[in-house]
């Protein structure tokens, strides 16, 4: 923690001693920053990390120095280190740097590491202080894709105009690319619902455009915000998820046809055994590149994610200490994964994929006593907007499924495995002078036996969801100091790391959290 | 435990009814002499919230508060539709977001009247005064 923080005092240092040495000595710069230590604690189940038995492991610093080149022209950079349990590890990023031209109120230009104005919120998700609660609602704001939404490195242009009969229009546009690491949040999600191991994240080309309307009816604002992204995930991984096929297709000599058992038999040079039928088979029908693949373990898979796109709909009211908003967000990802190693035994390997998220949230805020503020909010997410009924996880349970969501895969393959066991086969037999020819009604009951002993897991309609109910206390002793406190009532694990739930994950959890932050 | 529930809907009610009053304090612009051009609540209201940074002359425009926790909350709520809070939030926001920095608060309306005559562009807001303000280099205004 000491020597991570300690480059974030280093680079402020370089910054400060730039500013206020040779060309920069009348340049005025500001200095601002907060601090902020939190702890967390869950009745049963964990959330984002070891919080059953209570955590520290909660805090954000960011120190930021701006300038003023000139009235037009700003220049400013704010560093941040957080840890959220198992996330952020106190490693001190960038948070945004950038050099702003306003050429008039309706028109500037930034470029650098831009804040994104993702939603209300999004720009302020590490500025604790400027908030009711503790944290914000998972359903838009989820803690593990935190990096990667909350700025972009690239240009953008923006500004207000403002028109009595309409209001007020505030705009940005941003072209850029996405922070994402090959350990942050991003990756970690990726990996709790896709069992693998994420080795390389890279991000392509992204844009984002929101839009915030105030209407002329006073404190009613309405809000848009689209951000489009792509990026390309190159995974390790030791799971049937995606291997499964392969695995699973090994195992379909004990099942050979009883004509080619016939002729295997009669080339033997053994005792014609079942098991030397079997290695037979593994050695002249399954191709040696095939067949090694069963013993390299973990093995590579990559998917092209050509499509990430969300959509944030907002809504805000506010009448004197009284502040209601609403955000609905919908979240498309399309991508293609490749399973590298696979492609001779299967054609089906590289599929097309979509998935559509769908979240919301209701948030009330009311600032009772001067030092005293009150909030509530209720928030909803979605996995999959076509799986969320719970009859959609019962029929999972009456299948032979296995592991999440290998079930599809494995009748892909038992189909591949079919189709292009009967060539290998007839090639085979043709090779060894038979007469014997198959045909797909004589491999029509191979069925894939997995050769390892797999875990059967019972599906719950819970998997697909997270439901919070959030109440808050925000108690601003003076200008510089909060101290907050809340509680989540949640329902679901959706937006929990797996990992550290362990086999039996409960449905329902508490959440305590509280705060204290001083900023400057 | 109705009746738990009662008393606590009642103290709720009382403390929203004694929090939503607006302080009745009467406001009064200062500007500094170079700024010519007329100003209502409308443009107020754009320059305190940092959307129109420079007057049509294209002098940029320099506003302070006044360090009052009242004479604040009059200001906001009059000018502005937001609580002190919301507006200080509101700048807090700009400056850790790097959009902006928080405007100036001076403690003293000598201290005020000192700063608004000898920089350009200047405006803030004061407490009304029962006696006539003169000032070089000062203009004074009142908004309704």
């Amino acid at each position: 923690m000491f020597f991570k923080n300690f480059r974030l005092l280093l680079g402020i240092i370089v910054f400060v001693n730039f500013l206020s040495n040779g060309h920069c000595e009348n340049i005025p710069f500001e200095i601002h920053g907060f601090l902020s230590q939190g702890y967390l604690q869950t009745d049963r189940g964990q959330y984002l990390g070891n919080t059953e038995d209570g955590t520290f492991n909660f805090n954000e610093i960011g120190l930021n120095v701006s300038s003023s080149l000139s009235d037009d022209i700003h220049l400013g950079i704010q560093f941040l280190s957080r840890k959220l349990v198992d996330y952020g590890n106190n490693q001190t990023k960038i948070d945004w740097a950038y050099a702003d031209y306003r050429y008039h109120d309706y028109l500037g230009l930034r470029f650098g590491k831009i804040k994104m104005p993702f939603g209300l919120n999004s720009e302020i998700r590490d500025i604790d202080m400027l908030r009711t609660s503790i944290l914000l609602p998972s359903s838009i704001y989820n803690e593990s894709w935190r990096d990667t939404l909350t700025s972009i490195e690239g240009i953008g242009v923006y500004g207000n105009i403002y028109g009595n009969q309409f209001g007020n229009i505030n705009y940005q546009a941003l072209a850029g690319q996405l922070d994402i690491a090959d350990d942050g949040g991003v990756a970690r999600y990726i990996e709790h619902n896709g069992m693998v191991d994420v080795h390389e994240l890279e991000s392509k080309k992204s844009y984002m455009a929101s839009i915030l309307w105030e209407l002329p009816i006073e404190g009613i604002s309405l809000g848009s915000s689209y951000l489009s992204a792509k990026m390309y995930e190159k995974s390790m991984t030791n799971d049937h998820f995606l291997f499964g096929s392969i695995r699973l297709g090994m195992d379909v000599s004990h099942q050979l046809p009883d004509q080619l058992i016939q002729v295997l038999e009669d080339k033997s040079v053994d005792n014609n055994t079942a098991t030397m039928i079997s290695q037979s088979f593994i050695d002249h029908i399954v191709p040696e590149k095939i067949q090694g693949l069963n013993h390299q373990w973990p093995k590579e898979a990559s998917r092209n994610y050509h499509g990430l796109d969300f959509w944030v709909l907002s809504f805000k009211y506010q009448w004197r200490d009284l502040t209601l908003s609403a955000e609905r967000m919908d979240f498309r990802i399309n991508y293609l994964w490749t399973l590298t190693e696979t492609d001779y035994i299967l054609s089906s390997n590289s599929n097309d994929a979509c998935w559509h998220t769908v979240s919301y949230y209701l948030s009330g805020t009311y600032r009772l006593l001067e030092w005293l503020e009150l909030g509530v909010y209720y928030s909803v997410f979605y996995e999959n907007d076509d799986q969320k009924e719970a009859e959609f996880y019962q029929s999972l349970n009456q299948l032979d499924y296995y592991k999440y969501p290998v079930a599809l895969i494995y009748q892909q393959n038992a189909q591949g495995i079919r189709q292009n066991f009967v060539p290998f086969a007839n090639a085979f037999l043709s090779e060894t002078g038979s007469n014997v020819t198959l045909s797909d009604e004589d491999v029509k009951n191979i069925q894939l036996i997995s050769d390892y002993e797999l875990e059967k897991i019972q599906y719950h309609d819970y998997v697909g969801w997270y439901k919070e109910l959030v109440f808050s206390l925000n108690m601003q002793m003076n200008p510089q100091w909060n101290f907050k406190v809340e509680g989540h009532f949640i329902d679901g694990i959706t937006l929990l790391d797996w990992r550290f739930n362990g086999g039996d994950i409960p449905r329902k959890r508490f959440l305590f959290a509280s705060k204290v932050t001083f900023s400057f | 435990m109705k009746k738990n529930i009662f008393n606590l809907i009642l103290i709720c009610i009382f403390l929203f009814l004694s929090s939503s009053n607006v302080v009745a304090e009467k406001l009064l612009f200062i500007m500094n002499n170079s700024v010519q051009e007329e100003v209502n609540k409308d443009k107020i209201k754009k320059i305190y919230l940092g959307r129109k940074s420079k007057w049509d002359n294209h002098q940029r425009i320099i506003f302070f508060t006044f360090d009052s926790s009242e004479i604040i909350t009059a200001f906001t709520r009059t000018f502005l539709a937001k609580s002190k809070h919301q507006f200080e939030n509101y700048w807090k926001r700009q400056l850790f977001t790097g959009k902006g920095s928080i405007p100036k608060s001076i403690k003293t309306l000598d201290k005020a009247l000192e700063i608004i005559a000898q920089t350009k562009g200047s405006i803030m807001f004061i407490p009304s005064q029962d006696q006539e303000i003169n000032y070089n280099n000062i203009r004074i205004i009142s908004i309704e």
